[in-house]
């Protein structure tokens, strides 16, 4: 009786262990599974060379809102805003070194309501929601501004990947990046809006706006 | 999580509804959203099972938005308007500065366009994912063509 307690015992033992390391092994498994789900949804710090742009384009920024965002557009026209969007993306396009060619304004019901910009790499194209510039709003104000840094961010992430003369960074970020825009990997806004901004390149390209016109 | 093994089943009918209109979804979207909801906050969960069997508008609100606002003003399908509603409720505050300001989404960047130092490094992360949504279907039993396989014990 006690050798046959004894061996059911062991059995059941060995059986729990065994399932034990059976549910271990697949908890690391998977934890390695979710930890590459999100292996281009991190924002990585800003480089060296990042803060030199981050400086020049706040350079631009002394020059253009001398008084501060809010202070220089508050009761522009709007025709005079959009004259100073333009020149400071044709500036911040030589600070950048990429090779926007075309400047677009257009009204909301093309671009979205909320959408602030746009950058297309087939026409090398920055767009402007025209509407959303004509918002006298602080925070909007801001964030337009700001959309023309992101935008730019997002023409030098893509010439970072496939243009071998082009120089600027670091073999993580062009690695982090190219792994984002490979195909399937860029995640749709309207598929899941929260990785959306999560991802490599939007996280990087708000990151780097944000530094550039802060405080202003 | 009875919620999940409900996504699970429904599986086949979810893929079939995020593929066709007005969605459009790819394969890779369908199984990155479903991926997702299985993971999301348990009442948000409930709430997503419940409006995709009975057709209940969920009433979620977190951090003064409502899913009916996300719907309508920010013009969020269902299926995405539950996934923010998530993290809504776990980070309000880095949710609600994602409101903010948006830009356009991007074009992807094929294999042979990259610079050729890079090409290489992607193609095996690629295949890395792939081996990756292997075991993430196989986690929860999932399969392209619709089918679902339960292992009897």
């Amino acid at each position: 009786m006690i050798t046959f307690l004894t061996t059911v015992g062991i059995y059941v033992a060995s059986m729990l262990v065994l399932e034990g390391v059976g549910w271990l092994f697949n908890a690391l498994r998977m934890n390695g599974v979710r930890k590459r789900t999100e292996e281009w949804c991190k924002t990585l710090p800003l480089t060296g060379e990042d803060r030199r742009l981050v400086e020049s384009n706040r350079e631009l920024m002394r020059e253009f809102f001398p008084d501060g965002i809010e202070n220089t557009l508050r009761g522009m026209p709007l025709d005079e805003r959009v004259e100073l969007m333009k020149n400071l993306i044709d500036r911040a396009n030589s600070v950048y070194g990429v090779d926007v060619s075309v400047v677009k304004f257009a009204p909301a019901s093309e671009l979205g309501e909320c959408t602030y910009g746009q950058f297309e790499r087939e026409g090398n194209t920055v767009s402007v929601n025209l509407d959303i510039l004509a918002s006298d709003e602080g925070d909007v104000m801001r964030a337009i501004v700001g959309t023309v840094f992101h935008e730019l961010r997002h023409a030098q992430q893509y010439k970072a990947i496939t243009d071998e003369n082009y120089a600027y960074g670091s073999e993580e970020q062009r690695r982090l990046w190219a792994l984002n825009f490979a195909a399937d990997n860029y995640i749709q806004p309207e598929v899941d809006f929260v990785l959306y901004q999560k991802q490599a390149v939007e996280a990087d390209a708000r990151q780097v706006a944000e530094h550039i016109i802060e405080n202003f | 999580m009875i919620t999940q093994t409900t996504i699970v089943l429904k599986y086949i009918v979810l893929r079939k509804r995020m593929m066709n209109e007005p969605y459009r979804y790819t394969e890779r979207q369908v199984f990155h959203t479903v991926w997702r909801l299985l993971h999301v906050d348990p009442e948000i969960q409930r709430a997503f099972v419940e409006w995709f069997t009975e057709g209940r508008e969920p009433r979620l609100k977190y951090a003064g938005i409502s899913y009916a606002e996300l719907r309508k003003h920010r013009k969020m399908n269902e299926f995405n308007a539950f996934l923010f509603m998530d993290e809504l409720k776990r980070n309000p505050d880095a949710a609600l500065n994602m409101l903010v300001a948006n830009d356009a989404s991007l074009t992807a960047v094929g294999l042979d366009e990259l610079r050729p130092e890079l090409r290489d490094y992607v193609a095996r992360k690629l295949k890395e994912q792939a081996a990756d949504d292997a075991k993430k279907k196989e986690e929860f039993r999932l399969h392209d063509n619709g089918s679902i396989t339960f292992k009897l014990k």
